[in-house]
């Protein structure tokens, strides 16, 4: 029992990571209609940009927000070029992001090695009741906590969240109504940025991340975000949370080696119902 | 020309555009100039040219030859999305309302190109920020009322009938205080009572002195409401001038009224 507890609350906090890749990638569709496949990268790079930022003396808390900064300005420049002129269509986008993480292996592996690298986080352990659970997990499920509130106030309540989300709903309405579908798309993409970053920064100290760790983050937050539709934030979360838990239950009664195969089995069955529904609606699965 | 005519000044001047697809003369050397104030109606029949130029005025096409001047400037290199903060407004048939949002979002969001202050003030949500964004917000609640949305104000647009999200598009283009609307086809798949509704709201709002264009191929609604009238066919203006007198052109009549005009 206690050790169901345990993986209960790590896979909603491993979970929550998910999600929050899954909201940048949210984020970024909402505007833009492209899917992001550097998110994953975004993570990595922040990440590793913080473990070198602290190394350098920068104090616990400064480090980390200079690696989730970086990876703002990360996102603008991938959608700075992703975006390149207007009416660029969103495959074309989503081929060039395709490239970019791929680009940035190069980078990763020259500056910082192959090997995976973690970061110190929060070492204290909760204990009750025979159980123990890294105080990291918990900062994770408190951060995205904060995160998801913020991210359903900023796009459904503020008025540039409505002129963001008109982006996505009508670029052609939206242009119309004097708003410049690219930049906003570009601004969309930086807050990919930031949320990857932020991602990637919590997970490193109970994950260490390498180069290539980019493709399982992504897919896990691909995941979270096509059980929410591509467009909704509070869908992503629990879409998640669910990855997270169903993976954690996997790794510790079966096997850990097989989680990715978990996770792209949700994601057919999820599209496959999702297509099926609209089917019957009689309105295109994919938008 | 009308003495009025003359003292108006000129806002959209159409100077000698032409454009064409592969073989086929979409617009040949059209010429139009739409005075402040006015209501001009644009007609012809399918294939004249109507949208072509309606989308070369709105800047999602550019014309191979001759040029479009909204007062007195040339919008040869203006973006899509810098007209509405020039002014002129933009009511197309594809532009549908934006998905889950209310009536009144979907018209604050009209609102946008008449913002002076940026993203940055928006995140940081600076206090002139603040009151642009107040503003805005008393202006769709006006509009709404103007518009008699008021019932529907709350609802989600995309959900409404044809004829409702018609105006929620108009109210929207209202919402960045256009002194220029243009109209791509405002009348169609409107039922009858849709269309007198739609008809009446334009001539409130022609009334209070907004120059509207409006491009349609409802013949009788663009009577009801153009003082003047262009009259496209394959591609070049044939006729232009009042109602009265675009009813009694034998060119007109023969090329596209027919006996429609009589009927």
């Amino acid at each position: 029992m206690n050790q169901l507890i345990g993986y209960l609350i790590n896979g909603i906090a491993v979970g929550c990571i998910y999600a929050m890749l899954g909201s940048g990638l949210v984020a970024i569709y909402r505007v833009t209609t492209v899917v992001n496949v550097a998110q994953g990268t975004f993570a990595v790079m922040g990440g590793l940009i913080a473990s070198s930022a602290l190394s350098f003396g920068l104090p616990h808390g400064l480090g980390e927000l200079v690696g989730v900064i970086a990876a703002g300005i990360l996102g603008l420049l991938v959608g700075k070029i992703a975006l390149t002129k207007g009416g660029i269509s969103p495959i074309s986008s989503l081929v060039i992001t395709i490239g970019l993480a791929v680009a940035a292996y190069a980078l990763e592996v020259g500056l910082w090695g192959s090997l995976p690298v973690s970061l110190a986080g929060i070492r204290s352990v909760l204990r009750f009741s025979g159980v123990a659970i890294q105080d990291q997990y918990l900062l994770i499920i408190a951060v995205s906590i904060v995160i998801f509130i913020g991210l359903w106030a900023f796009f459904s309540k503020s008025y540039i969240g409505l002129a963001l989300t008109a982006c996505s709903s009508n670029s052609y309405g939206a242009r119309v109504m004097g708003i410049d579908v690219r930049r906003m798309g570009v601004i969309a993409f930086g807050l990919g940025g930031v949320l990857g970053g932020l991602s990637g920064i919590l997970i490193m100290p109970v994950q260490p991340l390498s180069f290539n760790s980019d493709i399982n983050l992504v897919v896990m937050g691909f995941a979270a975000a096509v059980i929410g539709g591509m467009t909704r934030f509070e869908y992503a979360l629990a879409g998640g949370v669910v990855l997270g838990v169903v993976e954690e239950l996997i790794a510790g009664y079966w096997q850990a080696r097989y989680q990715l195969e978990v996770a792209l089995g949700i994601v057919i069955l999820t599209m496959v119902f999702e297509g099926a529904l609209n089917a019957r609606r009689g309105t295109a699965a994919w938008r | 020309m009308s003495l009025t005519e003359q003292t108006r000044s000129e806002i959209l001047r159409v100077d000698s555009v032409s454009k064409t697809f592969g073989a086929v003369r979409a617009l040949h050397d059209v010429s139009l100039s739409v005075s402040e104030g006015e209501c001009r109606g644009i007609i012809g029949a399918n294939g004249a040219g109507k949208s072509t130029l309606f989308r070369i005025i709105a800047r999602h096409m550019s014309s191979d030859s001759g040029h479009v001047s909204y007062r007195g400037k040339s919008l040869a290199h203006s973006p899509a999305h810098s007209l509405a903060g020039m002014g002129l407004a933009i009511v197309f048939q594809e532009a549908l309302p934006f998905q889950d949002m209310t009536v009144q979002e979907n018209i604050m969001v009209g609102g946008h190109s008449t913002l002076r202050h940026g993203f940055l003030a928006a995140m940081l949500k600076t206090p002139s920020r603040r009151v642009e964004e107040n503003e805005i917000r008393t202006r769709s609640w006006e509009i709404i009322d103007r518009l008699g949305l008021s019932d529907i104000a709350n609802e989600h647009a995309q959900e409404l009938p044809f004829g409702m999200q018609r105006l929620v598009q108009i109210g929207r283009a209202l919402c960045g205080r256009p002194r220029l609307l243009l109209l791509d086809e405002p009348a169609s798949g409107l039922r009858f009572q849709e269309r007198n509704a739609l008809a009446e709201v334009l001539k409130k709002l022609i009334s209070e002195g907004l120059t509207v264009m409006l491009v349609e191929h409802d013949v009788r609604f663009v009577f009801s409401l153009a003082e003047s009238i262009t009259v496209l066919d394959l591609g070049e203006v044939i006729a232009e001038g009042t109602p009265q007198e675009i009813r009694e052109n034998p060119q007109v009549i023969e090329a596209y009224l027919g006996t429609a005009a009589n009927a």
